[in-house]
């Protein structure tokens, strides 16, 4: 992104444009160009800012209050051990390494996938009011996850409670086949949906309704699979269907980290493309983009990528659908910067709710679902009703 | 360079839009095509674009199928301007532009493509909406938008539907004359599906006039538009007013 016009070039172009060269809007449509770079990136820098202390204080915050300097020296210690000394007290450590920053993690990047998922969505399919959970994703996933605590072990058997070491890290069998069937599940559900309102021609009051649909259907799922589910497994599908950051652990993180980091870069590959079908299929085409192998690539990826950390905090609403919303209406519609910018949007939104489903009832957490129904559905009420931006036709 | 459409069928399912169409599109062309609602003319359109490939038949260009084409390569031959326009919102006007250049580009887009997209703005009329969202513009606005991201585009042949359907009668007139002179000045060519018969008579070189599948003539714009083919095509009356401007239909039921 640094070597875009004006022979600015790297790290060197980018300050520059930072600190406002070239910038003038007056300036004609360089100017009017810079100003709007300039702007997306700052948006994108605060929020990198913001989450990255919301993070820090995060990590002090629970059923034990650990001070933001023990947190940080904690932090220091982990990355620094030469030169930082640690906490006062050691169980500081104890609890932010094994307890806290992973599941801080855990909300960072399920924020991001969510995120991503919704800008990718809404761009493919051209319609607003999609995301990952309103497209029934998310319940799809759930019910993949659900059957795969129960079945798996009658499935795998022995090896169910098994690991594999791959890569320097360890992960469970139990893990592995929860995110497969998540992500078989979560796919079927996107195709279902298609298969729907392709018949409609891809209408967008359609395709939300065929989500409803979905939704239902793997809801029904689920609640079969509770039925005949044991004491234990019914009370962590419950858990699960709260949706919730208990799931929170290294090797969790350790598996999600690559597919979203990997999925995120796909999808950022395709960013051009998914600009180009805002002005409709056929344009798309004759620009020379492949619009149905790109929408099937990207709600594949989507799909994999909501999928997998579903599988580990359960039904997480709204947030592919608050996060590139409010970026959209601050840095526009340029997936190039949209992507990263709901992204990072996402992280927070996320981990802050999860915050606060930590603090509000100290020191018996909420599940963050709850928060995030509470928030998603007054934004979703303001998105379908507000009179400007026309969202629905 | 020549476009040609050679022996085309097209259908959606089993309904035939059209049958055995031939004609031919050279550099420096307008070629206007005219026909009621539904003859098939944003259908031609598309399949000259390669939008929908022909169900038999070929378009090639100087006779190279245009579906053994490379995508990218495609784009920069033939551009394409919808009926009606799509946008999302909180697009600006400069980004929607700026799509037009996506043949060109992989990631970045360089000082070239914004000078070349400025130019189309400054053509369009539209270099002050340029920091605008498009869902903030009128219905005429957007579409000298979306006239312009085709300009940025650059291809030799440009494919129009009805790209004056929502101007206001200076742009109708303004928009033609800018696109006769763009054909001229680049000997780049141009057809444009339209229902004013006014104006492809006054910008067009050839016209194709298209009936229920099929071309019912095809010349000059003098030849092929007069009130017998207007009476056989659009089922209504005219006659032929003449005057120091030249010659204007005049329709009456």
């Amino acid at each position: 992104m640094g070597e875009e016009v004006g022979g600015s070039t790297g790290v060197k172009g980018l300050l520059a444009l930072l600190r406002g060269e070239q910038c003038d809007v007056s300036e004609g449509v360089k100017g009017t160009f810079n100003y709007s770079r300039r702007r997306k990136l700052l948006f994108i820098l605060s929020i990198t800012v913001l989450l990255t202390v919301v993070s820090v204080l995060a990590l002090g915050v629970g059923a034990v209050d650990i001070p933001v300097r023990d947190s940080l020296k904690v932090l220091g210690e982990l990355f620094f051990p030469q030169w930082v000394d640690g906490p006062e007290a050691d169980y500081y450590s104890k609890i932010i390494i094994n307890s806290r920053a992973p599941r801080v993690v855990l909300a960072i990047i399920t924020g991001i996938s969510l995120a991503t998922s919704g800008v990718v969505m809404q761009g493919l399919l051209r319609n607003p009011l999609v995301s990952p959970f309103t497209l029934g994703l998310s319940s799809a996933a759930s019910y993949g996850a659900a059957m795969a605590l129960v079945f798996g072990p009658a499935l795998l058997g022995a090896s169910y409670y098994g690991s594999i070491s791959f890569l320097g890290g360890t992960f469970s069998h139990k893990n592995l086949f929860i995110i497969l069937l998540a992500f078989i599940s979560g796919m079927s559900s996107i195709f279902l949906v298609l298969a729907i309102a392709k018949t409609q021609h891809l209408a967008q009051s359609v395709m939300i309704l065929s989500g409803i649909v979905v939704s239902y259907l793997f809801t029904a799922g689920i609640s079969f699979m509770k039925y005949i589910s044991e004491d234990n497994t019914l009370r962590e599908i419950t858990l699960w269907l709260m949706g919730g950051m208990w799931g929170a652990s290294w090797s969790a993180v350790a598996i999600l980290i690559p597919i979203i980091v990997v999925c995120f870069i796909l999808m950022e590959r395709c960013a051009m493309d998914i600009n180009t079908l805002s002005s409709g299929d056929d344009v798309a085409r004759n620009l020379g983009v492949n619009v149905h192998r790109l929408r099937i690539y990207g709600l594949t990826v989507s799909s994999l990528m909501t999928s997998s950390c579903l599988a580990f905090t359960g039904v997480i609403g709204f947030v592919g659908l608050m996060a590139p919303h409010i970026c959209k209406m601050v840095i526009g519609n340029d997936h190039r910067y949209l992507l990263p910018a709901s992204a990072l949007l996402g992280a927070l939104i996320l981990l802050v709710s999860d915050t606060v489903a930590r603090m509000i009832m100290r020191p018996i957490e909420l599940p963050v679902g709850i928060i995030m129904y509470l928030i998603g559905g007054a934004f979703f009420i303001w998105l379908v009703t507000r009179r400007s931006g026309r969202y629905l036709t | 360079m020549i476009l040609s459409v050679e022996n085309i069928d097209q259908s959606y399912g089993n309904n035939h839009v059209l049958t055995g169409l031939n004609f031919e599109v050279e550099s420096g062309e307008v070629v206007a095509l005219l026909g009621p609602n539904g003859s098939g003319k944003s259908t031609l359109i598309k399949t000259m674009c390669h939008i929908f490939p022909p169900k038999s038949g070929r378009v090639a260009v100087d006779n190279r199928n245009v579906s053994e084409i490379e995508p990218m390569e495609r784009a920069k031959l033939i551009g394409y301007v919808p009926q009606t326009v799509q946008y999302a919102p909180f697009t600006t006007v400069l980004d929607t532009v700026l799509v037009g250049r996506r043949p060109y580009v992989q990631w970045s887009y360089s000082e070239n493509d914004l000078e070349i997209a400025a130019e189309a703005l400054e053509t369009m009329n539209i270099l002050d909406l340029r920091d605008r969202y498009i869902n903030e513009l009128s219905g005429g606005q957007r579409q000298r938008v979306f006239i312009a991201r085709a300009l940025a585009q650059h291809p030799h042949f440009y494919m129009f539907d009805e790209p004056t359907s929502s101007l206001d009668l200076r742009h109708q007139l303004k928009t033609m004359r800018v696109m006769r002179d763009i054909v001229q000045e680049e000997g780049c060519a141009m057809v444009v599906a339209m229902h004013d018969l006014n104006l492809a008579l006054r910008y067009s070189d050839k016209v194709l006039m298209l009936k229920e599948r099929h071309a019912h003539s095809y010349g000059g714009p003098d030849d092929v538009i007069n009130p017998n083919s207007i009476q056989e095509v659009y089922e209504v009356r005219s006659s032929v007013v003449n005057n120091e401007q030249g010659a204007f239909i005049l329709p009456y039921e």
